[in-house]
């Protein structure tokens, strides 16, 4: 009977209800969603991270370097000596180099040439085909296949620079597609792989007659793990300082970033508390106008012999209700937008968001909602407490 | 059933109130008649437990409303007083049958009580009434509401404050004889306060209370 009473209380004014629920589902939904970007990006970031200690390349800007080598988003710096990856993969401190060759383009996705290292490196299956063996073979990432329909057995033409410029492709030598890759949620599901020959051929043959056939053999980048902590002490600098190519620690470039990015999302954060303390405010006098309306009722309900908790009860349920109500919506606002980015790709193309588990930053903001709610019942509980029965039901 | 003896009250900056000693039994109801501001509104919310801090006595059923505590006295109204008020109040957002069904669970009434209730709304003809909102009723339709849920759950004492005041002739007349029937059927005691000139032939223990 009491959650009927409670029930057709939240219905009675529609209106009031219907704005304090949309504000907490604004209010909510922003917040949800900002705290759901940034932890997936953090996520996404770090996996595409593993392994990658250091990043050598063109001299040129190091985020620059680390957004094009690692997460196939800007251009390259330039052009490193095959060389001067070798001479380092034969340092005391370092483990592993994969180098990566970059610059090709099937229509608007990026050809990157590199080993087989960098497959084993996200952990790179094939879905169907098998894994590029010789020149000129390419695998394709799963995401990528599917938005150009592409199929095992089928030839590719590549271009140089973007794609969309026709006068740049490489018409003479054509890519047999060998595999497509299972779907991940790394960088690799949106471009196709290729062995580094394939790009060094394909471009040497084009030069055949236009520049020199001792040219040194050169890469974009190369992505270097370290044995020893050492590495990171003391490499970076040392490179820099002393050679022609430029080394970045991709963590800290990242973090850069994010510290840029953050800002913004931090206002935008605001922005959301600022509504939710608005729906908050507009329940609160919702309440306490409901309140004045049925000081004749909470009395005629304590004639009847309802107690004082019942009635406390009555009046934080009814604000918990429109909370709830509210929170739900929002963390299904938050997840369906989440759900529009990925499907419109307005977020980075590589990125790909698709987590619905609650977070905790969410939880700590959906508690500090409910614990806000029930702090501004402390007025209308006030109120029914002081409420004089016989008083307010002989002077209506 | 009810023995209210040396009652004093006083209102702020106004005069004391003081009534004579009250005795009703189920038997036969009391009218207690008087002119505006004699204090028989205040006298009611007394008897009923609504007002506490009144001097005198007041026995229901053998039990000494002051010796009650705030929540003993809220259950005691609630299982043992039906109150009538002079201006019926509903909850608003409920229909007329939840509004009773919400008398009945505040009076802790069974569900073997819900044969009672069916029977007043037939007796009392608001069967096709049940599902309208209190605003859509009529002054007698709602006062017929007042004593269903006075009654339904089991009452021994119900209070009626000018409950024919805002009827006319022919419905006043109605609803004081399913008043008075009712109380009488059950064996519970009834007090009505009222001005009402029309009602002072119907009752044979008066009380009149002077200013």
């Amino acid at each position: 009977m009491i959650g009927k009473l409670i029930l057709n209380n939240c219905l009675y004014k529609p209106l009031n209800a219907v704005l304090s629920i949309i504000l907490f589902t604004l209010g909510v939904g922003i917040s949800s969603l900002i705290i759901l970007v940034e932890f997936q990006l953090k996520q996404k970031l770090n996996y595409d991270l593993v392994d990658i200690d250091m990043i050598v390349g063109g001299k040129g800007s190091p985020l620059q370097m680390v957004l094009s080598t690692i997460f196939q988003v800007d251009h390259p710096t330039g052009n490193i000596p095959v060389k001067e990856i070798e001479k380092l993969s034969r340092h005391p401190y370092v483990e592993k180099t994969i180098p990566i060759a970059m610059g090709d383009y099937y229509k608007e996705s990026k050809i990157v040439g590199t080993t087989i290292d960098y497959l084993k490196k996200y952990h790179a299956e094939v879905e169907t085909g098998r894994i590029n063996q010789r020149t000129f073979e390419i695998v394709i990432g799963n995401n990528m296949a599917n938005r150009y329909q592409l199929k095992v057995g089928m030839h590719i033409t590549s271009s140089h620079g973007n794609a969309l410029d026709k006068s740049e492709e490489h018409k003479d030598q054509q890519y047999l597609i060998t595999g497509i890759l299972k779907p991940s949620n790394s960088v690799i599901n949106n471009i196709a792989i290729t062995s580094v020959e394939s790009i060094w051929n394909i471009h040497h043959h084009e030069k055949d007659n236009k520049h020199d056939e001792n040219e040194e053999k050169q890469v974009t980048a190369a992505l270097i793990k370290f044995r020893s902590p050492m590495g990171f002490m003391t490499l970076p600098n040392w490179i820099n300082q002393n050679t022609n190519i430029q080394a970045a620690i991709p963590i800290i470039e990242i973090n850069k970033l994010l510290d840029i990015t953050g800002l913004g999302l931090n206002t935008l954060k605001w922005v959301a508390y600022l509504i939710i303390l608005v729906a908050l405010i507009s329940i609160f006098i919702t309440m306490i106008s409901r309140l004045q309306e049925r000081k004749v009722e909470i009395a005629l309900m304590r004639s009847l012999g309802a107690s004082k908790v019942i009635l406390f009860t009555i009046c934080i349920a009814e604000i918990l209700v429109y909370c709830a109500i509210g929170i739900i919506l929002g963390m299904l606002l938050s997840r369906i937008s989440l759900t529009y980015l990925n499907a419109t790709q307005i977020s980075i193309p590589t990125i790909e968001f698709d987590n619905w588990t609650i977070k905790q930053d969410e939880l700590i903001v959906i508690f500090s909602i409910i614990g806000l709610c029930l702090l501004s019942t402390i007025f209308p509980i006030f109120k029914v407490y002081q409420l004089n029965i016989a008083k307010t039901l002989n002077e209506n | 059933m009810l023995l209210a003896e040396d009652i004093q009250f006083q209102y702020p900056n106004t005069k004391k109130l003081s009534y004579p000693t009250i005795q009703c039994t189920s038997k036969i109801p009391l009218l207690i008649t008087g002119e505006s501001g004699c204090g028989k509104t205040t006298l009611l919310s007394i008897l009923g437990g609504l007002i506490t801090n009144y001097k005198g006595n007041v026995m229901i059923d053998g039990t000494k409303l002051s010796t009650l505590n705030k929540t003993k006295l809220d259950r005691f109204r609630a299982d043992y007083i039906g109150i009538i008020h002079q201006k019926p109040f509903f909850v608003s957002s409920l229909n007329m049958k939840e509004n009773i069904a919400l008398a009945a669970y505040f009076g802790n009434v069974q569900e073997k009580n819900t044969d009672v209730t069916k029977q007043l709304f037939d007796q009392l003809k608001v069967e096709h009434l049940l599902f309208k909102k209190p605003t859509e009723l009529s002054s007698g339709e709602i006062q017929r509401f007042s004593i269903i849920r006075a009654i339904c759950k089991n009452a021994k004492l119900v209070l009626a404050d000018e409950p024919t005041s805002s009827l006319d002739n022919q419905n006043a007349l109605q609803v004081i004889q399913l008043l008075n029937q009712l109380c009488l059927d059950k064996g519970i005691a009834l007090i009505i306060v009222s001005h009402d000139t029309r009602l002072t032939k119907s009752y044979s223990h008066q009380i009149n209370l002077l200013k």
